[in-house]
Parts: structure tokens; C-alpha cells; sequence
């Protein structure tokens, strides 16, 4: 664990600047994707458990929110963009000690969280939650594009960032992310919203590349379950193939365990088995 | 709906008592072939999110060793029985009665070795469920894989995504002659199968 890196939790994806390090931890069936736009410094990874939501009985988290901002964040216009989306905002917070009390009362399932939050800043209040719940939904919001700041948040566990100018649009990415949380295991959804949100934020499609690994079969004889680190990888490539973004670099399949740390400085993939680690391009 | 089925605090106490008396079997049966005493801790059951699952049982990439198998019959779920490496090769010199500390590497001859053993230790946890329930059920064949933890266990978590975000885990203590041996067991039922499990203890057992 490095200092500068943004942990990818399985079932997720984050997207990051320059300056961080983007990793997941133990892929087995799972299948890890790094796409990223060198031109544009945005990086992305996925963890992806599954390969299409159809038949899944999953759904979204409900959107029962808590809000806290401090003086400067023009809260009625992101609010009013939540509501007209069906975000209830079940409880508010100007500052540091009533958002925590009001998160222990409320338990919503997502809370946004202003960086400027009085009396010292949003961070510590976001770190505080998550010691608290490691499951909590934690949005922070920036008011303009800070890169340094954004990758300190997800490196200290965001689960997104909403940055400023508060469009309907910057508002919603991070949200949607978060409100359908569960979704971003199945390849076919979070694959597609990685891409749109790297485009929201700067990324052109015909800039983009594509590592993948993982996909293996953990237990070497076993014949059902077997093809699923297949099928998930066989997912990631339809969806990468269909955007028309490359696949620079693939390693899928075996019977071995992968963590993956993508280094955004040097556009360079380490994996880690229980072997040892080699860094590949 | 987070959790495959909402669960009570008598029926979590049932599934509890489930978990407790599979592992003692289990224990007992372990006692048996390597023919020394075994203590055993009284197991933890807890539903645990799965993004949290890795993190809960020791870090994400901690080496570990997993028994796999499916259940059959009138339950339908798959178990995993995971071992820390240094546990997973304690139990192998047992079984092969060597000096504890001679295993240093989970090699094919190991393996071999901690396959019989959990062919025995599983037989005897689901033989223990399905008397509990008054069920048939029959284990599967034991996959075993040495590796990291979240890349053992994730393709069964990958099976309860589809439907669930919560995980059914027994986690215990084991130990052979004052040595501990950690085990955790989680048990994976599809939602029918576990509801089919807590009405046959609710009716078995007269919960209310």
C-alpha cells in the first residue's frame, strides 16, 4: 500500500488524475479493467464480478440522502437538482458535529458531504464516518476542478466526488454511481458508466486504452462455476470492442490470484500473485 | 433488500446453533483421524456485507487455504472452509505425522494430504446439518486452492451478487493440543434453500 492510492473495491470502479496509484486487491474470477486517456491524465479501474445485470435481483439503494455544506456551496441548486431526481434529502448539516449526529440518527444510505464543511474542512468529517461504517456512501463535493484535492479524497476513501460548476449533469454522475452501487459489479453497467463518466471529465473515447486482468479459475478442477472468469472477461472485451477502445494489455485466466496497482505517472501495471509481482506496460 | 432473507433474532440464534453444532462435528471428526485432542471456540454467525468480506476475515490478500464444495440433495449451496497457510500446514504435518514446522509450502503432496482431511471434515459438518434438520445432504467434491484470500472467495461471492450483498459466516477457533488452527466457514445458500432451512427449524424446533 502506497501512500498515493485509491483502493477499487470489488464490485466498483473509481475514476483518479495523475498522481495516484489505482489498485484492486486479489482478483480471482473477478476480472480487473484499467482504461485511461494519457492525453487527458484520466484514469480509471473497474472490478468487475459479473458479466450482465439481466438476471439479477439486485436494485438500487434507496435515496434516502444526507446533505451537509458550508457557507460558499450553492446548496439550493444541487439540492434542487437531487429532488427533481427523487433524492430525499432526510436531513442537513451545516457543519462538521451535527452532520455526524445526524448521520448516526438518519442512516442514510448516501451522504454529500461540502470539503469546505465548517469547522475545518469535509474531509475529516467523511473519515470519521467511514471509521464508523466502512459500508457508509460517501459523496464529497468540490466547487471547481481541484485534481490534487480529488484524488486526496479517493485515495482517503470518497466513494466519488462531485465537482463544481454544479450542472445537472456533475451532479447526477456521482450520484447515479453511488445510488446504483450494487449495479457496478456486473460488467455491462459499469463498464459503460466508467467510460461516460472519464468523458465527463475530460477523457476522449479515441484517446482511451485497455488493460485487462483476472478471470481466473481459482479451483482448477472445478466444472461448475468454472467458466465464470471467463464469461466476465468475455463481457469487459464485447463492451471495450463495441466503444472501439483497445486492449493494450491482457492477462486472464490461470488458476492464480491477481491484485493490480496501475501507476497513473508512468501509465505502467504491477501484478502482484502469490508468487511474486512484475510490472507489464 | 440487503441481506437473502430477513432473519429474526430466534431464527439467526437457530442458523447459529446450525453453524455450532457442524463445527463440532467437524472437530470431532478432525480429532479422530489425527488422534489428538481439539478445543474448539464457540463459532461467530454473522452476516457480513461482501464488499467487507476480505477485510472482515484478514485482509484482502492474505494467503489462505479453501476447501470448496457444493451441497447436494434437499439443500442446495455451495460451503468454503478457509485456512490460514500457517493452519493449513499445521494440519497437514499432523495428518502426515511430522514435526510441527516440517510442511513449509502448500506443495501437490500436501494438498493430497489436506484434501482427505477435508473430505472427512466436511462430510462430518454437513452430516451434522442435515441430522440437525432431519435432511438429506450430501457434500460435493472438495476443491482446495491456496491463494489469496479475496481470490479464493470470490467466486463465491460472485455466485450470492447476483441476488444478495450480505454473506452467511461462521468464523471459529480451533485448537489441536493447545495450538490454535484458525478456520472460517461460510456457508452459501441460495434463498429458497436457506428459506427451506429456517421453516424446517421452525417447524422441527417449534420457533416462533
Amino acid at each position: 500500500m502506497t501512500e498515493n492510492e485509491i483502493l477499487v473495491k470489488m464490485g466498483d470502479y473509481a475514476i483518479a488524475y495523475e498522481g495516484t496509484t489505482l489498485t484492486t486487491l486479489g482478483l480471482g474470477s473477478c476480472v480487473g479493467v484499467v482504461i485511461y486517456d494519457r492525453l487527458s491524465n484520466v484514469y480509471g479501474m473497474a472490478h468487475v464480478m459479473l458479466p450482465d445485470s439481466k438476471e439479477s435481483q439486485i436494485k438500487d439503494l434507496d435515496r434516502k440522502a444526507l446533505f451537509s455544506a458550508g457557507p460558499t456551496l450553492p446548496k439550493d441548486d444541487v439540492k434542487g437538482v437531487l429532488t427533481k431526481h427523487e433524492f430525499s434529502i432526510v436531513a442537513e448539516a451545516d457543519q462538521k458535529d451535527s452532520l455526524i449526529s445526524s448521520y448516526k440518527t438518519v442512516k442514510p444510505s448516501l451522504t454529500y458531504i461540502d470539503t469546505q464543511l465548517p469547522p475545518t474542512s469535509g474531509e475529516e468529517a467523511m473519515v470519521e464516518i467511514k471509521n464508523m461504517n466502512p459500508s457508509s456512501n460517501i459523496i464529497m463535493m468540490v466547487s471547481h476542478l481541484d485534481k490534487p484535492l480529488i484524488n486526496s479524497l479517493l485515495i482517503k476513501g470518497a466513494d466519488d466526488v462531485m465537482m463544481g460548476p454544479f450542472t445537472e449533469k456533475n451532479i447526477l454522475d456521482p450520484s447515479d454511481h453511488v445510488i446504483k452501487k450494487n449495479f457496478m459489479r456486473f460488467a455491462d453497467i459499469a463498464i459503460p458508466k466508467m467510460i461516460e463518466s472519464m468523458k465527463d471529465k475530460g477523457a476522449k473515447k479515441e484517446n482511451m486504452k485497455a488493460k485487462v486482468v483476472g478471470g481466473a479459475c481459482m479451483f482448477a478442477e472445478l466444472k461448475l462455476n468454472a467458466d465464470i472468469g471467463k464469461r466476465n472477461y468475455e463481457a469487459v472485451k464485447k463492451i471495450l470492442v463495441e466503444y472501439g477502445i483497445p486492449i493494450e494489455f491482457e492477462e486472464v485466466g490461470g488458476a492464480t490470484g491477481r491484485t493490480i496497482r496501475f501507476d497513473t505517472s508512468e501509465a505502467k501495471l504491477r501484478i502482484h500473485t502469490k508468487d511474486g509481482e512484475k510490472v507489464v506496460g | 433488500m440487503d441481506s437473502i432473507i430477513d432473519l429474526n433474532d430466534m431464527e439467526m440464534d437457530a442458523l447459529k446453533e446450525v453453524g455450532n453444532v457442524g463445527v463440532g462435528n467437524a472437530a470431532t471428526a478432525l480429532s479422530k483421524i489425527l488422534n489428538k485432542k481439539i478445543d474448539i471456540n464457540i463459532p461467530e454467525t454473522t452476516f457480513i456485507p461482501i464488499t467487507e468480506f476480505s477485510s472482515e476475515l484478514g485482509g484482502a490478500e492474505k494467503i489462505v487455504t479453501g476447501i470448496y464444495l457444493k451441497m447436494e440433495g434437499d439443500l442446495d449451496g455451495e460451503t468454503i472452509f478457509l485456512f490460514s497457510q500457517e493452519s493449513a500446514m499445521r494440519l497437514v504435518d499432523l495428518m502426515m505425522g511430522q514435526e510441527p514446522g516440517t510442511t513449509k509450502t502448500m506443495g501437490e503432496m500436501e494438498i493430497s494430504a489436506f484434501k482427505e482431511m477435508s473430505n472427512i471434515f466436511s462430510g462430518a459438518y454437513l452430516s451434522a446439518l442435515a441430522n440437525m434438520v432431519g435432511m438429506s445432504i450430501f457434500p460435493g467434491i472438495p476443491h482446495i486452492s491456496s491463494d489469496m484470500l479475496q481470490s479464493i472467495i470470490d467466486m463465491v461471492l460472485i455466485t450470492i451478487a447476483n441476488y444478495a450483498n450480505n454473506v452467511l459466516c461462521v468464523k471459529t477457533k480451533i485448537s489441536i493440543e493447545n495450538k490454535a488452527v484458525e478456520g472460517e466457514f461460510v456457508m452459501i445458500f441460495n434463498a429458497s434453500s436457506l428459506k427451506k432451512l429456517i421453516d424446517t427449524i421452525h417447524s422441527k424446533y417449534g420457533l416462533s
